[in-house]
């Protein structure tokens, strides 16, 4: 188990501290997309893929119920960055 | 015994409504189906526009808003991201040069400052675009903030004069007996009654209000939007096309037109509307197009080329209600003690005041306004 102290980042691409991801926790914020949206924790380069997993556990253990705290924040295009001028992809549909 | 309402709608405008009532001491209860800003204020800019505006009543709501949006960080002593901010409205012919200057004229002579701009102008105001294709641009001063930032400030805020604030609670329909509104009945199947509802649902209120015989002309646009890394200072004004207004927005054409804005966090928002549809909750509905991803790319290529190598961290779509009048449907409406806040052309700017008008109007108090304009269009069948 990771022990956490109150300086410890939890999203290092946004540099967003486990205090910071606590309090929206304490303002009532209970899924990985409301806290994303408080704080930016998982806004960042890697869009959640590190920071996210140590939010949930956070979520657990403050007792937010499991199913807020294990919901998946969707996965949206690009899975992974993109320049802007690969968005020359032209046809129909859904990306 | 105080008052009770029902704020239906967790976007900036049920989240500005429930907290003024609860504020002045209106039992508020605010029920929102998803999370609060899951709907399209949740997709959107964080412009406070003002130059957007329609002359007549929006336009002098929107100069209201606009003083009291760049107090709110004092009234809530928290930080919101507020800055002020420049707005380039693009002409790229003559058809939409000719409509900013029109609409110039007006909305001066109702004491807004705007600036005509030809390219060269253009080039000092904002020196990284590429003007190459454009006719010259209107210029205007407005904010941006942090949207999700001012929608949790208005709940934290609210909850701390007894807001309640139900997430994850749909509403089925609304109660009413006769003419007169009397709550609303939840998908579980239970029934809030209160004194006032408040349909703050964007996209959702024509449908939410067809079981009360009630015709909202509310359509939507989907827009679909993409987030870039952050880099330096690039971008200075929020930047959007003239053609957004003089294309037609009717309800079964198709027409596109960018914007963007850099975040004070250095992202850069670059996104695009068209497709009047359905609102979907189906995994269909909330993808992002193909089309949309070359209309982007084409539009990045034109004014911004040095952006192309820029890489793109996430995208997302959202419905945004709009009226083809572009006047909203907002006040109390044939059924009683039922008010409508819907359809707002922009919506950030005018958040503290639609607040303000609708605890107005829930406690008995006389309007400063008249709001008739913006109901009349909704009718009972
Ligand atoms: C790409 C883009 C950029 C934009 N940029 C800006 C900008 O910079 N500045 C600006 O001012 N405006 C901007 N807009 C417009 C703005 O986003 C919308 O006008 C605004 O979000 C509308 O707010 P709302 O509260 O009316 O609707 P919404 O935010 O859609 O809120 C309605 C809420 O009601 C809920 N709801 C619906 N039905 C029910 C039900 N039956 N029961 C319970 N809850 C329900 C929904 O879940 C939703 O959360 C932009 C729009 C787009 C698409
Ligand atoms: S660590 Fe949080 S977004 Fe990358």
């Amino acid at each position: 188990m990771l022990v956490m102290n109150s300086k410890e980042y939890i999203c290092r691409c946004e540099e967003v501290t486990k205090e910071e991801v606590l309090q929206a926790i304490r303002e009532g914020k209970q899924t990985l997309k409301s806290i994303k949206r408080a704080t930016r924790a998982g806004m960042g380069a890697c869009q959640g893929r590190t920071c996210s997993k140590l939010i949930t556990t956070l979520l657990l253990r403050e007792g937010v119920p499991e199913e807020e705290a294990l919901e998946l924040d969707k996965a949206r295009f690009p899975l992974v960055p993109i320049p802007v001028s690969s968005l020359e992809i032209g046809g129909e549909g859904d990306v | 015994m105080s008052k009770k309402a029902i704020v239906v709608g967790g976007g900036y405008f049920g989240c500005s409504i429930a907290y003024y009532l609860a504020k002045n001491k209106i039992k508020t209860i605010l029920v929102e189906q998803n999370e609060v800003g899951s709907g399209s204020s949740g997709g959107n800019f964080g412009c406070v526009q003002v130059q957007d505006s329609e002359p007549g009543l929006s336009l002098e709501l929107t100069l209201e808003g606009y003083q009291r949006v760049q107090q709110l960080e004092k009234e809530f002593n928290l930080d919101l991201e507020y800055r002020e901010m420049g707005s380039l409205l693009i002409a790229e012919n003559e058809k939409d040069m000719s409509f900013l200057i029109e609409q110039a004229k007006i909305k001066q002579s109702w004491g807004l400052k705007i600036d005509l701009l030809d390219r060269n102008e253009l080039k000092r105001v904002e020196p990284n675009l590429s003007t190459d294709s454009i006719r010259g641009a209107s210029y205007c001063k407005q904010g941006h903030l942090n949207g999700f930032k001012l929608m949790n400030a208005f709940i934290g805020q609210g909850k701390r004069y007894g807001l309640e604030v139900w997430e994850r609670t749909k509403v089925k329909k609304v109660i009413a007996a006769g003419n007169t509104c009397k709550g609303v009945e939840l998908a579980s199947g239970e029934k809030l009654y209160g004194d006032y509802v408040i349909l703050a649902t964007g996209a959702w209120t024509k449908e939410l209000c067809k079981s009360l015989g009630l015709n909202v002309p509310i359509e939507y646009v989907k827009a679909e939007a993409f987030v870039t890394e952050q880099i330096q200072p690039f971008l200075i004004n929020y930047f959007s096309l003239a053609s957004f207004f003089t294309e037609a927005h009717g309800q079964d054409e198709t027409t596109t037109s960018f914007c963007c804005v850099q975040t004070k966090s250095g992202n850069l928002l670059l996104g695009e509307t068209s497709k009047p549809g359905l609102v979907s909750t189906e995994e269909s509905g909330t993808r992002n197009s193909r089309e949309h991803c070359l209309g982007i790319y084409q539009e990045v290529r034109k004014f911004f080329p040095s952006l192309l190598n820029l890489n793109i961290l996430r995208s997302w779509t959202t419905y945004s209600p709009y009226t083809v009048s572009h006047i909203p449907v907002f006040g109390e409406v044939e059924v009683q003690n039922l008010i409508l806040a819907a359809g707002f052309k922009s919506a950030v700017v005018l958040t503290p005041i639609v607040g303000e008008i609708v605890t107005d109007i829930v406690r008995g108090e006389r309007l400063k306004y008249d709001l008739s304009q913006f109901t009349q269009q909704s009718r009972l069948a």
